[in-house]
């Protein structure tokens, strides 16, 4: 009997190890493909001319290590001013972005009004249809605002792109939160606002984190609405300033791979300052549990 | 300190009706227990007292202040939550002042009345940790100091023990009752647990579909219920019921099966339609020769103390009769059941109880 018992335990741990080898191989697998380009990026970005299209798959050597790409990026042109306006369009959209989304959804979640389920559907429709749809639109609301050529246009954009998936994600979450909370925080005596900032917005950092990282991604990295809405020098961002080293005719892939490298930082910095907050764990213990 | 009044109180979602006209009086350091089955609206009026929910007619006094427009903050109450509701962010010494600190109070008072209330509850080595770090039990006890913090005139408890397990609640219970001692506070009590409210009430008002449908001591409920409802609500293993025929008025009735019964209430209820009731704990237990009715043991639940005998007299419903611990009487055995007079009770159709002759020797 025992001896049975013991060879099926031994079976079912067997079984368990060989699911969680199959599962780790898969992501494994995947990790190595995504990771790929960027390490090949990264690789290149560190070599010379002919070290990068002669051998494109080899670590920098000592014959092919070059650092000129980064010198290039550094010196010529305006790279800082465009790696600044990057981090600005995309810091300040992502603020508004999490801050109006949160707020749209504590009502949404919240309160009782007329009209409440129909601006639901609203934000939900906000999700289906590609802002890039409205390009002419926009362009023209920009030119009659004067906005053409400002980190404006591009903040309100982004805000608008990002708004509905994190009204819809926060309100979702913010439906899960109890009630007892919020009315504990009414008997105490605080506003509205105040329930919002010091009780709600504690309790959904981690979810704050979730939409914040998946929504810094496309803006940092978006090339269509910077070319359309904001060329000029001044107010070029990373994506669109790489293209000065894309020339007609040649191409310099050392400026290139380095600027593309470096563009990489902020959104690792980014994502770990984040992904901190994304420990939850936080509201284990408000309520029963 | 306050009193609190209820005039004609309704609340209203959209077009539904969920509490139509409640009128109560709770006096000054008065322990008043709200009790029914779920969905009662006993937590609605919990919270339109509170200020959570708004009052669709009626007034709401407190003191001698309508209260129906005021903020909950300035309502002078503070709220014990079913599920603790503290903030997860603060500590116990957070989460206990936060109140106070909001409302800009000096920083030594706040101090020495989180401390006070610490030491009634006795939370002191535990004002540093977080909620996430404290049992259910202590959970409660931070969420009920919170509210003595603020020295209000009125404590409400929404169902605060529900979440506890069954040995704690035991425990709370008597800490709560022990609290209300100690403070004389009035306090307004929800739950759903007719133990509870027994146990702890002054006053009990049995509510069911919004409406109320008594309001009497623990005691009053339990030996004169008004109604068929509050006799089958409160007393556990509940009231057993009876189809009745009445026998000439006065009084006199017969159970399908049984010899004529006098029921001594007042005026005489002539009708066929009758329910009779004996709760399971008054019922004596003689040989089968000797009994106003008989019927055969169906199942006998041992409790160790108490033995709960499932009679079956013909109707749908199992007759309880709670014995001794240590009863013979075993399953398939047939029993004479005999039911002492004063402990009847006898009602209408719809429901209404006869009143008796005399009062409970206990209720003045």
């Amino acid at each position: 009997m025992s001896t049975v018992d013991t060879t099926r335990a031994r079976r079912g741990r067997m079984g368990r190890i060989g699911t969680a080898a199959g599962v780790h191989a898969v992501l494994l697998g995947y990790t190595l493909i995504a990771i790929f380009p960027v390490l090949i990026v990264v690789m290149n970005s560190f070599k010379n001319r002919r070290g990068i299209f002669t051998e494109p798959l080899a670590l920098p050597g000592p014959e092919t290590f070059s650092a000129e790409g980064y010198a290039t990026v550094l010196t010529e042109g305006n790279f800082l001013l465009y790696y600044g306006n990057s981090l600005i369009v995309t810091v300040v959209s992502l603020f508004l972005i999490l801050l109006l989304g949160a707020m749209a959804a504590h009502a949404l979640s919240e309160y009782r009004f007329k009209l409440n389920a129909l601006l639901s559907i609203y934000m939900i429709l906000g999700i289906m249809v590609p802002i890039r749809l409205g390009t002419v639109a926009i362009l023209q609301l920009m030119v009659d605002l004067n906005l053409v050529n400002t980190l404006i246009s591009l903040i309100l954009v982004y805000t608008a792109q990002g708004l509905p998936i994190a009204v819809f994600i926060l309100t979702e979450f913010m439906r899960t939160l109890s009630r007892d909370i919020k009315d504990c925080a009414r008997v105490d005596g605080l506003s509205e606002y105040r329930i919002f900032f010091e009780v709600v917005v504690p309790l959904i950092r981690p979810v704050l984190a979730t939409v914040a990282v998946f929504s810094m991604i496309p803006i940092w990295n978006d090339l269509w609405f910077p070319l359309i809405l904001a060329s000029s020098d001044a107010t070029k961002t990373v994506t669109l300033g790489v293209q000065q080293f894309i020339g007609q005719y040649t191409v310099n892939w050392s400026a290139v791979l380095a600027s593309l490298s470096i563009a990489i930082l902020p959104v690792l910095v980014l994502y770990a300052i984040f992904s901190r907050q994304l420990i939850s764990g936080i509201t284990a213990g408000a309520v029963k549990g | 300190m306050a009193q609190l009044v209820l005039n004609d109180v309704r609340k209203r979602f959209g077009k539904t009706e969920v509490i139509h006209g409640v009128d109560l009086e709770v006096k000054d350091g008065e322990f008043v227990v709200f009790v029914g089955p779920s969905g009662c609206g006993k937590s609605t009026l919990l919270r339109m007292i509170a200020g959570l929910e708004e009052v669709s007619g009626g007034d709401v006094i407190i003191g001698d202040e309508r209260m129906n427009e005021i903020a909950p903050s300035d309502r002078g109450i503070a709220m014990v939550f079913q599920s603790y509701a503290l903030y997860p962010h603060k500590d116990v010494y957070g989460n206990m002042a936060f109140a106070l600190r909001h409302a800009g109070e000096d920083k030594k008072v706040i101090d020495e009345r989180v401390r006070k209330a610490a030491d009634i509850l006795g939370l002191e080595p535990l004002l540093k940790r977080r909620p996430k770090e404290l049992s259910g039990g202590q959970r409660q006890r931070v969420a009920i100091g919170r509210a003595i913090v603020r020295d209000p005139a009125i404590f409400l408890f929404d169902e605060p023990l529900s979440n506890l397990d069954a040995a704690l609640r035991v425990q709370m219970r008597v800490e709560i009752l022990r609290l209300h001692q100690q403070l004389k506070t009035t306090m307004v009590y929800v739950t759903h647990d007719q133990v509870e409210a027994m146990t702890l009430a002054d006053r009990i008002v049995v509510l069911r579909d919004g409406r109320i449908e008594q309001v009497g001591t623990p005691l009053e409920l339990y030996h004169h219920p008004q109604n068929q409802f509050v006799a089958g609500f409160i007393g556990s293993p509940k009231m057993n019921f009876l189809p009745a025929r009445s026998e000439g008025g006065s009084g006199r009735v017969t159970v399908p099966g049984s010899d004529p019964i006098d029921v001594p209430v007042k005026g005489s209820p002539d009708v066929s339609d009758l329910t009779l009731g004996i709760r399971p704990e008054h019922v004596g237990i003689v040989p089968p020769d000797q009994g106003t009715i008989t019927g055969e043991v169906m199942v006998a639940e041992r409790l160790g103390g108490e033995t709960y005998l499932h009679v079956d007299l013909g109707a749908d419903d199992p007759f309880v009769v709670k014995a001794d611990g240590s009863a013979a009487q075993k399953s398939g055995e047939r029993i004479g059941l005999r039911f002492p007079p004063e402990a009847l009770h006898l009602f209408a159709k719809d429901g209404a109880a006869f009143e008796h002759r005399e009062r409970h020797s206990l209720i003045a």
